[in-house]
């Protein structure tokens, strides 16, 4: 390509007014150069080149005089065929918007250009070549593609991150929600209208004023930061925990204008915290309750022992006392023996005993359990109803802590129901799944496909109070009346079940009675 | 015998204690019952002794206890195990290490063990509380 500049005429002018030196220095300011191509038989046979094209390129005007692919060879390969496309509609005659495209400057790396060229026609109208120049538009488009890639970059982010993200505009009161945003509480894209009151609608009403205080502070300069966990109604009427942060533009005047922020979503968090939390408190509670009763355990036992041998000293001594006396001892015995039996049930529940598991086959478990209370099934006529699941697989318990367990809860079951009352009792084998978790909170610690054994004991008594309920499971809560239970049947078994891995669960059935439901982690099939 | 415990359990009471019954004071059986609490020791005297069998000195005191060892000679002891000042256990041991007192059998009687868990080692141990049919069936099989 050779070039004939347009930049002659400066040049010239420059160089009659005598002063070449400051030309040449004004020169190397020069960022864009003109050039003009001619043509004969469709062929490149000239190309001018103004003198500015050393800045550009690299290259002095003679260089492109002397090579006319030169031109064609610094462009950067990738923009090659645009350039190529470029001429050849110049070539048709067209006109054409200039095209941008990157060259490589002899020593200063790749630059960006902007390329503008018309078609040159000759007297008879047809194209005898273009005229164009040409402009190192570098800083321009490296800004531009610094910008967008920030765009991009930002588009990615607020795309592909779990957070909720919105920007208000405090002017206007516009306040954008992303997606996500919206999917947190259950909503859709084009779902709720982009405002400050939908956030402000959406808060739960404890958290109302809280939340708008702490926008205001941080608003008004006396909080550096915005971060604040509040609640918002999801779709579905319930309420999220989520955890906002954000951060505010402000004017020259240093009042804020615009705000941006994330939303992250922290009801899981918060639920997990909170079973901590309890689970932290039943561990305490029952630490300070086994240390007590182990210390009352020890202290009484001394006193019943002087009474037993009393009352053995009194009836060897009185063997013909008159049927009043021989009553009075008797209730004297059975009180001793009662308060006998708390305090090993106290010390059975306050001690964390390592015990032994061994697979068991879980329905002959489930029958000599039941095998344990033959009498006091028959005395007070239930009837059984057994369904005990075929090829279960075994299931590692420590047998007699198991038994306890099913001795406790039957009994528990007949003392509630009527006599002639019906007892069910099943067992089946269930996977657990996100399902079992929700209607078993108990259950959330299974991982999901693991095999558990499932057993489930139903009354026909008349059910739990509901306010007793959240209680059953608590050390010396009993409905029974004085003297007929000592509180820490439930509490035991749920320890037992506890030190199983397992999970316990007693609510009301709908069908009326009681439902207790025991769930147990079964042998994986490869230990079969 | 068959009349003071009124089952047929536990078996005939020691041949080495006697053939006739009543024993004579001489040829009964010297019990030491050691329990930090007098009532204890107090109720286990007076049914021990009703049974005939037996001559029984109580101490409230480990330290006391040995030296009631020393001067009672007693053929089995019934050591409570948590005192004020030397435990039972320590009692025990002292007397397990002295050739005189080494053939003393003991009878632990404590409110640490469980009936299910038992305390550990080669003496009896009965838990608290305890009626009087288990203690005589625990002295006979300490004698036997």
């Amino acid at each position: 390509m050779r070039l004939r500049t347009k930049n002659r005429r400066a040049e010239t002018t420059s160089a009659a007014a005598g002063d070449g030196r400051s030309c040449q220095g004004l020169l190397a300011f020069v960022t864009d150069f003109a050039y003009s191509v001619t043509l004969r038989d469709d062929r490149i046979k000239t190309t001018h080149v103004g003198a500015g094209c050393e800045v550009v390129t690299g290259y002095p005007p003679h260089a492109f005089h002397a090579d006319a692919d030169l031109w064609n060879r610094i462009i950067e390969a990738a923009d090659r065929p645009a350039a190529v496309r470029h001429i050849a509609r110049l070539l048709r005659g067209e006109t054409v918007p200039p095209l941008e495209h990157r060259i490589h400057h002899r020593t200063n790396g790749v630059r960006w250009v902007r390329n503008t060229a018309v078609p040159r026609r000759d007297r008879r109208g047809r194209v005898s070549g273009y005229d164009g120049l040409v402009s190192d538009v570098t800083e321009r488009k490296c800004a531009e593609l610094a910008l967008c890639s920030e765009q991009e970059r930002l588009a990615l982010v607020i795309a592909g991150t779990n957070d909720g993200i919105w920007d208000w505009d405090i002017a206007t009161g516009q306040l954008y929600f992303s997606p996500r945003w919206k999917s947190m509480l259950g909503y859709e894209e084009d779902e709720l209208p982009g405002r400050f009151e939908t956030w402000e609608r959406l808060l739960h009403p404890e958290d109302h004023d809280r939340a708008l205080a702490a926008l205001r502070n941080y608003l008004a300069g006396r909080a550096p930061t915005y971060e604040l966990e509040h609640r918002l109604r999801h779709k579905d009427g319930t309420y999220r925990w989520i955890l906002a942060r954000g951060v505010a533009l402000r004017d020259a005047a240093g009042n804020p204008v615009r705000m941006a922020g994330s939303h992250v979503d922290l009801t899981e968090r918060k639920l997990a915290e909170a079973d901590l939390l309890a689970a932290q408190i039943r561990a305490a509670k029952f630490e300070s309750i086994g240390t007590l009763a182990a210390g009352v355990a020890h202290e009484v036992k001394n006193p019943l022992q002087t009474i037993v041998m009393g009352l053995d000293y009194l009836e060897r001594r009185l063997p013909a006392a008159p049927a009043e006396t021989r009553a009075v001892l008797q209730d004297m015995r059975q009180a001793m023996t009662r308060a006998n039996s708390i305090v090993r049930e106290l010390l059975c529940f306050a001690a964390t005993p390592r015990i032994e598991l061994q697979p068991e086959d879980w329905n002959a478990l489930v029958e000599s359990s039941l095998a344990l209370l033959h009498f006091e099934i028959a005395a007070s006529q239930t009837a059984l109803d057994l369904r005990l699941a075929d090829g279960l697989p075994p299931v590692r318990v420590n047998r007699q802590k198991i038994q306890q367990v099913f001795v406790n809860l039957v009994l528990n079951a007949l003392q509630a129901m009527p006599a002639a009352g019906r007892l069910s009792l099943i067992t089946r084998l269930i996977t657990a799944d996100a399902d079992l978790s929700r209607s078993h909170p108990a259950c959330r610690e299974f991982k999901p496909g693991i095999p558990l054994v499932l057993t489930q004991i139903l009354d026909n008594g008349p059910g739990i109070a509901p306010e007793h309920l959240p209680r059953v499971f608590d050390p010396f809560f009993t409905t029974k009346p004085v003297g007929e239970g000592t509180g820490l049947g439930l509490a035991v078994v749920k320890k037992i079940v506890e030190l199983h891995d397992g999970a316990i669960d007693i609510r009301n059935a709908r069908q009326g009675g009681t439902l207790v439901t025991l769930i147990l982690r079964a042998e994986p099939k490869a230990q079969l | 015998m068959n009349n003071l415990l009124n089952t047929a359990s536990p078996p005939a009471f020691p041949a080495s204690a006697g053939t006739s019954l009543p024993a004579t004071q001489a040829s009964k059986i010297r019990i030491l019952v050691v329990d930090d609490e007098d009532s204890i020791t107090r109720m286990l005297k007076l049914n021990l002794e009703q049974t005939q069998f037996f001559e029984v000195r109580t101490e409230s005191r480990g330290e006391a206890a040995l030296r009631a060892t020393q001067e009672f000679h007693p053929r089995l002891i019934i050591l409570d195990i948590m005192m004020p000042g030397l435990g039972g256990d320590e009692v025990a041991a002292v007397l397990r290490n002295h050739p005189l007192t080494r053939n003393v059998k003991i009878i632990f009687l404590t409110a640490l063990a469980q009936p299910n868990h038992p305390y550990s080692g080669p003496d009896c141990v009965l838990a608290k509380p305890v009626d009087l049919e288990a203690v005589l069936r625990c002295i006979h099989s300490q004698l036997a």
